[in-house]
């Protein structure tokens, strides 16, 4: 194959023409039918008979079906956020647990999220518990470890290992908001996101206080908030995919969306979208905005009377005058002419 | 009930059991005389129906009898055994070659040559399943419904029985497995969609590539309580034509690669890019199943089909069957029918005949490559 590291073939026959069946190419050496016995192979890949309890379905550790009222403090603290809180853990059924309100993350990368679940099944569960609060319902909301939770769920997982907090509704809205804050693959936009509905919330009631709770300078903060002042629709392609537009150039089209450019801005998030880089859309947006303030009309060509009987094309091309003298007539000549001319008005 | 007729009406649905053959073509199947087949049931005592066919009365095979038949034969050692539990996979990776007819029939037929086999669905597509009269898109109530035995349903497919991780519902091979034409014809582990997920399941076992083989090697020593499958002395299985972790393990899984290949630019890069990766894989591990190309779609009398064919010949030197199957109607028709092409009584010399005559020429392979592999 052609994108294969091992040679194929004998050594000596890079000569040999490839042998071919209209146009498609056909290995020169069909391999040589080799019948060994599986169990052989088994053991080389680590099959062998110490993994074979597994083939019978793994064992997931016992665990009572739903957590009893007086919980266990759990063998390990668990860091959140920085902060070391003792922990009372339990496996929990999947389908007792929801979703936060405050969960920053919509956009999840389906192969590092397979990565994560086959780094689950491989470690056989998971080393740090996701964090969850015990509701009135007798459901919980999950606070921390939304992609563990994902994971679970691809891997059809009943239960999950949780560590459960009492925490009120405000203190589990910061929580959940500053532990997926901390994860760097985080878009900015989605941080904006998160700190605006506890605005909105008013969970916190300025920026500043804002800053405190969740431990990010005021800039940050402010840069993340100001994707909404984005168009609507923009926002709208944003929730599809969080990193549509990045920090770099957010400010730039939310100060061109002030200026009045909001369909151009729109325009632009849909050909990213679509697959242009945010540089060329943002010089596109320019581009846009410099036609709309600097119009190139096309100005028609004039005629002038030469010498009383040819015509002489002039056409202006932005700052350039342009003058085509008709056939017969050499641009040196109209040249000459002109400076006759003016040499003649100074007189 | 009028409701219920007209549904069942447009349902193209065949009891197999209420099917009936003639001597002439149970003897063809089995690869016997008439004579011989007259002996073997006085010899044994079976009890064949009679229908009056104009004055004479003559007698009318079930597929049961017919497959019983075979069975019989073998255990008293009329055809030969094989000496080892073989593993067939059909694959090639181009579409529309006739894998999955290839699979049903080859099937078919090796259980009427007395082996037990058990035909394995790998295909999420469930193209098999369907083609030996189940419905992988039904539940057995909404069967039930329109008039359809509920055993028509599918239950199960392999993941239910490998019971890799947790994704599948743990079952036994006794709730999956369907017997379409009785006990002696072939088995069926049958697949329907949710097969699917069996691709991420096995990419995040350890080892891989080798769930199947592994699976099939311990099941075949009877070490697995629930899938016992010490029995079958034929396991066959029917890919997608994909690149994924299913087609991957029953490649690594397989003895025998049955690659049906029609006559044209792409399967001819399927094949070859086929055998690249069995080169590959061999380099590896030191194995590698023996590739039976199937040329398919066989069209006579002309001369580029035919010079096409007799270049893939030289350039797969004892690997592509000198019986092609040949282009015929007969293989929709019978699909039509419901009925597979071996099974199907209209069946010519041009299709059933090719198709009977490429078994032939692929146990002959069989038996030589086990030869030599002693």
């Amino acid at each position: 194959m052609r994108d294969s590291s091992r040679p194929l073939g004998r050594p000596d026959g890079h000569h040999k023409e490839q042998p071919n069946i209209q146009g498609v190419a056909v290995p020169a050496d069909m391999p040589t039918t080799n019948l060994r016995p599986f169990s052989e192979i088994l053991s080389e890949v680590g099959l062998g008979d110490d993994r074979l309890a597994e083939a019978h379905g793994p064992k997931e550790p016992e665990a009572p079906a739903v957590i009893s009222k007086t919980l266990e403090p759990g063998p390990n603290d668990v860091f959140l956020s920085g902060e070391k809180l003792p922990g009372e853990t339990a496996y929990i059924e999947m389908a007792l647990i929801r979703r936060g309100r405050y969960q920053p993350r919509t956009h999840f990368n389906p192969e590092t999220l397979s990565l994560l679940a086959s780094t689950i099944e491989d470690s056989g569960g998971l080393n740090n518990a996701i964090v969850v609060r015990p509701l009135q319902d007798g459901t919980f909301e999950l606070i921390a470890g939304e992609r563990r939770f994902r994971a679970h769920e691809l891997l059809r997982k009943a239960r999950i290992y949780a560590l459960i907090r009492k925490l009120s509704d405000e203190d589990a809205a910061v929580l959940s908001v500053t532990d997926n804050d901390a994860r760097d693959d985080l878009s900015d936009y989605e941080r904006g996101r998160s700190y605006r509905r506890l605005l909105d919330d008013k969970i916190v009631v300025d920026q500043s206080q804002l800053s405190r709770r969740v431990g990010k300078s005021m800039a940050t903060i402010s840069r993340c908030l100001a994707y909404f002042k984005l168009p609507e629709k923009v926002i709208l392609l944003l929730e599809e995919d969080p990193v549509l537009i990045g920090n770099r150039v957010v400010a730039d089209f939310v100060s061109l969306s002030e200026k009045g450019y909001k369909d151009e801005v729109v325009a632009a998030a849909v050909r990213i979208r679509d697959g242009a880089s945010q540089d060329n859309a943002l010089n596109w947006v320019k581009g846009e905005v410099k036609k709309r303030e600097f119009p190139h009309v096309p100005v028609p060509p004039k005629q002038i009377r030469y010498k009383d009987r040819s015509q002489l094309d002039a056409k202006i091309d932005g700052r350039k005058l342009v003058l085509t003298p008709p056939k017969g007539v050499t641009p040196e000549e109209v040249l000459t002419y002109l400076e006759k001319m003016l040499q003649s008005l100074d007189e | 009930m009028s409701a219920a007729n007209s549904q069942l009406d447009q349902y193209p649905f065949i009891d197999f059991s209420t099917l009936t053959y003639t001597p002439q073509f149970v003897a063809d199947s089995l690869g016997i005389s008439t004579q011989t087949l007259k002996a073997i049931e006085k010899e044994y005592g079976l009890d064949i129906a009679r229908v009056a066919r104009g004055s004479v009365k003559t007698r009318s095979y079930t597929l049961n009898d017919m497959f019983q038949i075979a069975s019989i034969r073998r255990n008293n050692g009329y055809t030969k055994g094989l000496g080892q539990q073989i593993t067939f996979s059909t694959y090639v990776q181009k579409g529309g070659t006739a894998k999955t007819t290839g699979t049903c029939n080859v099937g078919i037929m090796t259980a009427l040559a007395g082996f037990k086999t058990l035909i394995i669905d790998n295909d999420p597509q469930a193209d098999v399943t369907s083609m030996l009269g189940y419905d992988p898109d039904q539940t057995s109530d909404e069967l039930l419904e329109i008039g359809v035995p509920a055993d028509r349903a599918v239950e199960g497919h392999l993941g239910n029985l490998m019971r890799v991780g947790s994704t599948y519902t743990a079952m036994s091979l006794s709730e999956v497995i369907k017997k379409p034409f009785g006990e002696f014809g072939p088995h069926l582990i049958p697949a329907y969609d949710s097969l699917d997920d069996m691709d991420l399941v096995l990419r995040n076992a350890p080892g891989a590539d080798f769930r199947y083989s592994l699976f099939i090697e311990k099941a075949r020593k009877g070490e697995i309580p629930h899938c016992d499958l010490s029995d079958y002395d034929v396991i066959i299985m029917d890919n997608a034509p994909s690149g994924t972790m299913l087609s991957r393990n029953s490649l690594a899984a397989a003895d025998f690669l049955l690659c049906p290949i029609r006559m044209d630019k792409f399967s001819f890069r399927a094949l070859s890019r086929l055998a690249h990766k069995i080169n590959e894989f061999s380099a590896d591990f030191g194995r590698a199943p023996e590739i039976i190309a199937i040329p398919t779609m066989y069209i006579r009398n002309r001369p580029r089909i035919q010079g096409n064919l007799a270049r893939l010949s030289q350039l797969f030197p004892g690997k592509v069957t000198e019986q092609p199957l040949i282009h015929s109607e007969d293989y929709s028709k019978s699909l039509e029918d419901g009925i597979p092409l071996v099974l199907w009584k209209q069946g010519t010399e041009n299709s059933i005949g090719a198709m009977r005559k490429v078994f032939e020429e692929i146990m002959e392979r069989v038996k030589t490559v086990l030869e030599k592999a002693k």
